[in-house]
């Protein structure tokens, strides 16, 4: 036990091993913080799909959305807040590190010809390597959000009714 | 050096670390920087193809615009020539009643005869001028509307946009239904606009507005209506004022047909009263003659259908970015099936409507005669039904060679520089995953 003492062969390793953990660290923290900005770019993208499907399926003919009568257009409801939802999933499912599902989506504005709308896109991020501290805390989940505005595409002219 | 001396040696022992850490380091700038240039690539191609779409709408948008002035312009002249021939049956009824009446027909007749052939001239510049604005607005909208997204990412990116007006205005069923029709050479260098319309004797692609050349049947309802409604009395008070009398007010119930005629028949295109054979004949022939006359919208051309929209594709020149796209994905997706689009297209859709407030059956009334035609871009439905013609559509686009990335696929396709723009066209459109479901956009 005594000669293990006074033995110094391996202490460099040792020194080398303790060193070498922040620095790993350091490096598990930049993959996350990537991984992070990587998904952060699909949540944009999918911010940008949602914007852009808002301002051309709101003011659209009903036909294509179970409302023949058109009592919904330029109105987030139905079936156009169904495909503006589709349009931003299927962006989000790309990645199984997002949730398409906790997805939440909020349209602001007036609907109206020559006005901007903004969609409001939010979703659950799973960490790449779970509970890695100081960027994904206890849950190893994170709140990705993101926005986007577009002019809206609406019209003025009434659809014509079937028959 | 021995085993043992290699186990003992405690150089180059950083590297054993910093080299896979620099590996995962560089590993995840790369994952980073591709995913990046991926979605902005994804975002561009999307935004060529509204901006493609959108612009040549715009531009349809204006040119119809242009072309209701024309028809302002028209009917301007029209009243300007039936008012100077009024003026001199004025004149005749004025000698009629009074011989001292003649300086008044002199200069009616001076006045005739000096104002109609300049009216006339003008009536045929404008004819001329809306002839060349409805053949040539479309392929000119596509053209420019292409040619600024040229090489739009990377060199030999390209957009093309296409409408139904960009088919050949006289032969397009023909074409469309005519199988062998869309094999045709390729354009040369040094082409001009015309042979490019007209190459081996098929004319191919000239093109058209929505707008008929018939004479419109509204401006002849609102001729009668105004002619009929026109005021008796200031025509009495006029002659009154010339030389009172019993005899003026006859010749003013009288000259009520001829003011009417002179405005309402050539508008109508019907027969003139007998009475006034002579002096409408030049009015008859001239309506056949190429002098302008109102045109109306299409009577196939309602707001919102397929006549008036403009669908576009932007292109990947190479399929570099299709691969890395690819690539990319099934990184970020850890090989699960992704099932998003593939990125070497995307489509867009755009219309150009008249602007007003109710459904076509109300606005058509308006429609050629007030410049309220605007553009939006739409949800993009692959034209499944109108791919027959919008394969003759692409006839033209392609024509304008406003594709690089389009001539060279045609010319793999077809090395003895026969191509088939059609069923490129028609590929890209089948091929493409945006049905209802998957590209909502």
């Amino acid at each position: 036990m005594r000669s293990l003492l006074h033995d110094q062969r391996g202490a460099l390793m040792l020194e080398a091993f303790i060193a070498a953990l922040p620095v790993l660290l350091l490096f598990v923290l930049l993959c996350q913080t990537s991984d992070l900005y990587v998904h952060q770019l699909i949540v944009q993208r999918a911010a940008n799909a949602a914007a852009r499907a808002a301002v051309v399926v709101l003011p659209d003919d009903g036909r294509r959305y179970g409302d023949p009568d058109n009592s919904l257009v330029d109105r987030y409801a139905g079936g156009r807040k169904h495909a503006v939802e589709q349009a931003a999933r299927s962006v989000l499912r790309a990645s199984p590190s997002l949730s398409a599902s906790a997805a939440t989506l909020e349209l602001t504005g007036p609907f109206e010809p020559h006005t901007a709308a903004e969609a409001r896109l939010s979703t659950e991020y799973t960490c790449l390597l779970g509970r890695v501290p100081l960027i994904c805390g206890r849950g190893g989940k994170l709140r990705l959000s993101a926005r986007a505005r577009l002019t809206y595409q609406g019209a003025h002219y009434l659809y014509e009714r079937e028959g | 050096m021995t085993l043992q001396a290699l186990r003992r040696d405690q150089r180059g022992m950083i590297l054993i670390v910093a080299i896979p850490m620099a590996a995962v380091a560089v590993g995840c700038m790369f994952y980073v920087i591709s995913m990046w240039d991926v979605m902005s690539y994804r975002e561009r191609l999307q935004d060529v193809a509204d901006a493609t779409a959108f612009e040549s709408a715009v531009l349809h948008a204006r040119a119809m615009n242009a072309a209701v002035q024309l028809n302002a312009l028209v009917t301007a002249l029209w009243s300007l020539s039936g008012l100077v021939r009024a003026l001199t049956w004025v004149g005749i009824a004025a000698v009629s009643v009074s011989s001292s009446a003649q300086p008044v027909l002199h200069a009616a007749l001076e006045a005739e005869s000096r104002s109609m052939p300049r009216i006339e001239a003008a009536l045929q510049i404008v004819e001329e001028t809306r002839r060349a604005l409805n053949e040539t607005a479309p392929l000119v909208a596509s053209s420019i509307a292409a040619a600024q997204q040229r090489d739009f990412y990377r060199r030999g990116d390209s957009a093309l946009a296409l409408s139904y007006a960009l088919l050949p205005t006289s032969e397009h069923h023909k074409l469309a239904a005519d199988p062998m029709a869309p094999w045709l050479l390729t354009p040369r260098a040094g082409d001009d606009w015309q042979p490019r319309f007209e190459r081996d004797g098929l004319h191919i692609a000239s093109s058209s507005l929505p707008f008929s050349s018939a004479p419109v049947p509204l401006l002849c309802e609102h001729a009668q209506r105004n002619a009929s409604a026109m005021p008796q009395d200031a025509v009495e008070q006029f002659l009154e004022g010339a030389s009172a009398g019993a005899q003026a007010r006859a010749w003013a119930s009288q000259l009520r047909l001829p003011l009417q005629a002179a405005l309402v028949t050539p508008l109508c295109g019907g027969q003139p009263p007998p009475v006034l054979a002579t002096a409408v004949a030049g009015y008859a022939r001239s309506l056949g003659g190429g002098f302008g006359v109102p045109s109306a919208i299409t009577p196939e051309a309602r707001n919102g259908n397929a006549l008036m929209q403009i669908w576009s594709i932007a292109r990947a020149g190479t399929l570099r970015h299709e691969a890395r796209d690819e690539r990319a994905l099934k990184l970020v997706s850890l090989e699960r099936p992704v099932d998003v689009a593939p990125a070497d297209a995307a489509f867009s859709q755009a219309e150009f409507f008249f602007d007003c407030q109710a459904d076509w059956s109300r606005c058509a009334a308006d429609a050629a005669w007030s410049p309220r035609w605007s553009a939006r871009l739409r949800r993009y439905e692959r034209p499944d039904g109108e791919l027959g013609v919008l394969r003759t559509a692409a006839v033209a686009g392609a024509f304008l060679q406003t594709s690089p990335a389009l001539d060279r696929a045609i010319r793999s396709l077809a090395p003895e520089r026969a191509w088939s723009a059609q069923q490129l066209i028609a590929r890209m459109f089948e091929q493409s995953p945006c049905g209802r479901e998957r590209c909502i956009h």
